[in-house]
């Protein structure tokens, strides 16, 4: 009976731990902008985050950064190591949207470390790739360009013919 | 006195912008090459369009309105106020094409505010942005911290007699050296000395950042218009905190001062005593107000840790101060900030920097003057009854403190006073709260640019307009619009 007790008792343990585990290791999924708006709320709590990456990785003497936009709401995330962004194929900017990526980290709102609002990742995964967008010039805009060149043509040559006879 | 503008006056004023306008064609020139080396090829469209029109219609005003009138006073400032609302419009054009703002308010907003030196933004995502516009968009503050009118007739002028018009309606009151002309080519001087240092010191920075070496010389250049300038653009949507480098911010508090100097002490250090720095009425008025802001911001932020104490608050109230706007925090953790600290700030705004600098606000001499007085009319009162008091200042050399320059300083006080907090009231009509509407208020009046999130792409139209204006008179310091609207009455009333 005591061996059964004592069983059931190691059991129950077992269950609590992995509650607890897994209680802990859950982050709790928002976006930046529900961050940026109740800093308080996700300070120091770990977070899942998504948004574009933009930009280039900048470097720092303790590991790396990244910054990710996402609607209109930008917010810097601090990795670790550069690693964590091998994956990265492409980096928003002119003519090229970035990876979409999902990164899970803790959420400082005022970080003792950088004295900055910032995520220190833990895992960075992309969820969709990003590519190139540059858009062509509309022929419209090429037509009115045209247009605008051949009356600044001919108003250039009168002002110059009658700035050489205002000289002469 | 009765003015009484004829037919000649216009073809003098017409004449004068259409050259003004010619001039701003040749800046354009810029952005047109950065499109080609970068192979942007819808952006080259959208500012050789710009080039076109801005060209044409500068040469058609100078065809057209021949010079008949030598000009004086009054066309000097008429061409100053209309020449920067022109200007701006003009600018909006390449922005607009962009396809980056909402709407063509927007676009003229944000080119107002380049001119203008303020910074405040309605661009849509800026990330995304060519390197054409955003060469562009900092261009114009550069061209706007050292004044169009200055550029363009140094280059174009036929008009030197009324060069100390266009001086003083562009809100320079003091002379470096005898000859305006000469003044304004010494103020470029200093800005493209300052230019190469600014640009190689920040490039370094940059590409040890990270950033590939084109990418770091051409934020370099932008972030240096910006400081130096005090305008606060950014080339990415974070503003300086996209960078996360404290040796950057570190430079960029030294160009902001560098920018908030008054030019004419800028001239002294460089030829004549260095010890002056230390004597000057404005530097020490700058001392006595900045630190004793710093202390109100200090007091509420205790609770963050010195470091962060330091990096924020220091940061956003030297921005505030020199006028420039750059941030390193985002909209809403600046208004986050507890009252006292952003009340702190709005003080530093609108007080400004040094007359005769690149940045906005009532500016450090005028307030100087100010405290100057409450303490001689007590010192005054304390005297026997016949008792003549005068006191005076050191700004370059010693100046009796006289009932004119006392008059002017409270002048333009309240001018200053009045159009911040009717902006405020402005704002509060449209259902913002009161301490956020009298900070963006201030910011657009005083031409710094932080913002507390009311200046955003879906603000009210009527607001736009609003600050579109206050950013227009408080870089003009309103004279030179009163000027022509004075004139303008006299039209009608003839």
């Amino acid at each position: 009976m005591l061996k059964i007790m004592k069983t059931r008792n190691i059991y129950a343990l077992c269950v609590v731990s992995c509650v607890l585990c897994l209680g802990t290791a859950y982050a709790e999924v928002t976006s930046i902008q529900e961050v940026l708006s109740s800093p308080a709320l996700f300070d120091k709590k770990q977070v899942e985050i998504e948004g574009e990456i933009i930009g280039e990785l900048l470097n720092d003497k303790a590991g790396a950064w990244v910054n990710i936009s996402d609607r209109g709401n930008n917010i810097g995330i601090f990795l670790p190591g550069q690693d964590m962004v091998k994956n990265i194929s492409y980096w928003g900017k002119y003519g090229i949207i970035g990876d979409r990526v999902k990164v899970t980290g803790t959420f400082f709102n005022n970080c003792s470390q950088h004295q900055e609002i910032d995520v220190h990742s833990e895992k960075i995964e992309v969820i969709k790739a990003g590519f190139k967008d540059i858009k062509p010039p509309s022929p419209r805009k090429i037509e009115i360009t045209l247009a605008l060149f051949i009356i600044w043509l001919t108003i250039t040559i009168v002002y110059l013919i009658r700035l050489y006879i205002s000289k002469i | 006195m009765i003015i009484s503008p004829d037919r000649k006056d216009f073809f003098t004023i017409l004449n004068i912008l259409g050259r003004l306008i010619l001039g701003l064609s040749f800046f354009l020139v810029i952005p047109i090459i950065v499109a080609l080396i970068r192979k942007e090829a819808s952006p080259f469209f959208d500012f050789l369009i710009t080039f076109f029109v801005t060209s044409f219609l500068g040469m058609f005003l100078v065809l057209l309105f021949p010079l008949k009138k030598e000009p004086g006073w009054i066309h000097a400032f008429f061409t100053v106020s209309a020449g920067w609302l022109v200007s701006s419009l003009l600018g909006a054009i390449p922005l607009y094409l962009s396809a980056h703002f909402g709407s063509f308010i927007d676009a003229w907003f944000e080119a107002m505010s380049g001119f203008a030196t303020t910074g405040l933004v309605l661009i849509q995502d800026l990330d995304h942005l060519s390197y054409s516009h955003n060469m562009w968009r900092h261009l114009t503050m550069f061209i706007g911290g050292q004044g169009i009118i200055l550029a363009s007739l140094s280059i174009l002028t036929r008009a030197r007699s009324a060069a100390l018009g266009f001086y003083i309606g562009e809100a320079r009151q003091e002379k470096i050296l005898p000859n305006v002309l000469a003044t304004s080519r010494f103020i470029w001087r200093v800005s493209f000395t300052f230019l190469i240092i600014g640009v190689s010191a920040y490039t370094a920075i940059l590409f040890y950042k990270g950033l590939n070496i084109e990418r770091a010389f051409f934020h370099a250049i932008w972030l240096f218009f910006a400081s130096f300038d005090t305008g606060g653009f950014a080339p990415q949507a974070q503003n300086i905190a996209y960078y996360h480098s404290r040796l950057l911010e570190a430079v960029t508090v030294v160009f902001m001062i560098m920018g908030a100097i008054n030019f004419n002490l800028h001239f002294w250090l460089w030829t004549k005593r260095k010890r002056e720095i230390f004597n000057n009425f404005e530097i020490r008025t700058f001392f006595l107000t900045f630190f004793s802001l710093l202390i109100l911001v200090y007091l509420p932020l205790k609770g963050l840790g010195n470091l962060s104490m330091f990096h924020k608050g220091f940061y956003q109230l030297i921005s505030a101060h020199s006028g420039c706007g750059f941030s390193n925090m985002g909209t809403i953790e600046l208004a986050g900030f507890p009252p006292l600290a952003l009340l702190a700030v709005i003080f530093a705004m609108m007080i400004g920097g040094g007359v005769c600098s690149t940045t906005g606000g009532i500016k450090l001499m005028r307030i100087g003057i100010i405290l100057k007085t409450f303490i001689m009319e007590t010192k005054r009162w304390m005297m026997p009854f016949k008792a003549v008091y005068k006191d005076r200042l050191h700004h370059l050399q010693d100046i009796i403190l006289s009932e004119k320059r006392i008059k002017e300083a409270y002048v333009f006080f309240s001018l200053f006073l009045f159009t911040y907090v009717s902006g405020a009231i402005i704002g509060m009509i449209y259902g913002y709260p009161a301490l956020f509407s009298l900070f963006e208020s201030v910011s657009a009046t005083a031409n710094v640019g932080l913002s507390v999130g009311i200046t955003n792409p879906a603000m009210p139209a009527g607001l736009k307009l609003v600050y579109i204006f206050q950013m227009w008179a408080g870089r003009l310091e309103f004279l030179s619009i009163f000027v022509a609207l004075g004139f303008i009455v006299s039209v009608f009333r003839k």
